[in-house]
């Protein structure tokens, strides 16, 4: 690893070079609306299962959905950073709330692991808390959530790498794109260019989320093109940003949140078997027999009617 | 009409309008499976399979005509969804971004045949036969 850690350091001096380099010689990129929220987000906090508003106006509020695509779903990269496949790595230094930036890397089989994942539990992002919580997968509200996956680039305990993510955010959010990009590159043999951004409001020591970005560099962007905002919240939990606390949405404010969703017309995944419904995003629908699965198009009211009751991991 | 696709734990079939993933021993058994007979399917679809593969280019499975087999690499429109008579049904067993979905009434079907095999980027792959 002291090889590993060495190389990344160099790799990504030379990044940050070349990033320099490009701001110089290639015509301007489009400003990078995560860095202007970071900058200008008025902190919030005490929020329920919504993140901090984004003054850009670029990211919608959050609505169930466990990410968005922002910008049309195209990258901010240069045609600099895009005019080359050798493949790199470059992490920011943390800021002075122990706040990490942005990541970049291209990827390719060179980056890739080749041993088991290793130990990464001595990390404690900014905003960590240990707590656990009966209806969150896994038990834990928060995972040591890597930027740049570790199927990606094999980084274990980098600080520089993990933020204090929810469980949400980690699986329903990251790690479906981060999916994508590793089963790209192990069947191609090609390059992703790709950078996680965590966007962070004010002093907030807690993500609102992150900015995941990826071309495919050989067939530019063809196979691999996206630009999207994943939410850092967890269904059900309150997550004060600033510090990181949390708790479980209480019944009161559950019961008026539910009302007014059981008026609104969604589509839900059923299972005719447990009689539970969950959202079609949630980790649980995979796991349904599809002697069982029914897609459902209707209000939360309905279902509830029909003695259906709502999947304890996705909230619907 | 026979349609073969490939979807993700959650149906998702395409995000961005590119598909979510491509397995090379996945399109050679499609192709061992079709034993030489057309495939339909949208222009985008064709790269997917090697040159001399005998294709048939449509603009959506709608078009397919009975006993065709289809490779849809989006969702069936519901007017054609009636004119089904197997679904072939490849799970990636992995869980991508999607916007596109596969909405067919699966669980309404009747199930005649699983298997799973090795891919090349995927460790197992599934094959699921349909009847409507």
């Amino acid at each position: 690893m002291k090889q590993k850690t060495i190389r990344a350091v160099l790799l990504g001096l030379f990044a940050a070079a070349a990033l320099t380099f490009a701001g110089c010689t290639a015509p301007a990129p489009a400003p990078n609306p995560a860095s202007a929220a970071s900058a200008a987000v008025t902190p919030e906090s005490a929020v329920s299962e919504s993140v901090p508003a984004d003054p850009s106006g670029e990211i919608p509020a959050y609505s169930g959905e466990p990410y968005t695509a922002v910008n049309g779903n195209v990258p901010d990269f240069s045609e600099s950073d895009l005019s080359s496949a050798k493949a790199f790595e470059s992490y920011s230094p943390l800021d002075s709330l122990g706040r990490c930036g942005p990541a970049f890397a291209c990827v390719g089989p060179e980056t890739m692991p080749t041993e088991e994942r290793g130990d990464i539990s001595d990390i404690q992002p900014s905003g960590w808390h240990s707590v656990s919580y009966d209806g969150v997968e896994g038990g834990y509200l928060y995972n040591r959530c890597h930027l740049i996956g570790y199927q990606l680039t094999a980084e274990n305990d980098n600080a520089e790498n993990l933020i204090t993510g929810t469980r949400y955010l980690n699986i329903e959010g990251m790690l479906p794109f981060e999916n994508l990009v590793a089963d790209y590159v192990h069947e191609t043999g090609g390059h992703v260019l790709y950078r996680v951004t965590p966007v962070f409001a004010g002093d907030n020591l807690v993500a609102s989320g992150v900015r995941m970005e990826a071309e495919s560099v050989e067939d530019r962007g063809e196979s691999v093109l996206f630009h999207v905002f994943c939410y850092n919240v967890q269904p059900g939990i309150q997550i004060d940003y600033a510090t990181g606390d949390s708790a479980e949405i209480g019944a009161p404010a559950s019961s008026a949140a539910g009302s007014e969703a059981d008026e609104n017309e969604a589509t839900y995944i059923l299972n005719t078997n447990s009689k539970k419904f969950h959202r079609p995003s949630c980790s649980q629908v995979g796991r349904i027999q599809e002697k069982n699965k029914e897609t459902y198009t209707g209000t939360r009211a309905e279902l509830l009617a029909q003695g259906y009751t709502p999947c304890g991991t996705c909230d619907p | 009409m026979i349609l073969i696709a490939c979807i993700d734990e959650n149906g998702g079939i395409l995000w961005n309008h590119r598909r979510l993933c491509r397995d090379r021993l996945l399109t050679a058994r499609i192709l061992e499976k079709a034993r030489g007979r057309t495939l339909w399917m949208r222009p985008y679809s064709a790269a997917l399979f090697p040159e001399g593969t005998p294709i048939r280019l449509a603009a959506s499975c709608a078009e397919a005509p009975a006993g065709a087999l289809y490779f849809l690499e989006d969702d069936c429109p519901k007017a054609a969804a009636k004119k089904l008579e197997r679904l072939v049904l490849y799970r990636w067993n992995r869980r991508y971004p999607s916007d596109v979905r596969l909405t067919l009434p699966i669980g309404s079907y009747t199930l005649l045949r699983r298997e799973e095999f090795p891919g090349f980027s995927h460790p197992i792959l599934t094959e699921e036969v349909y009847k409507p």
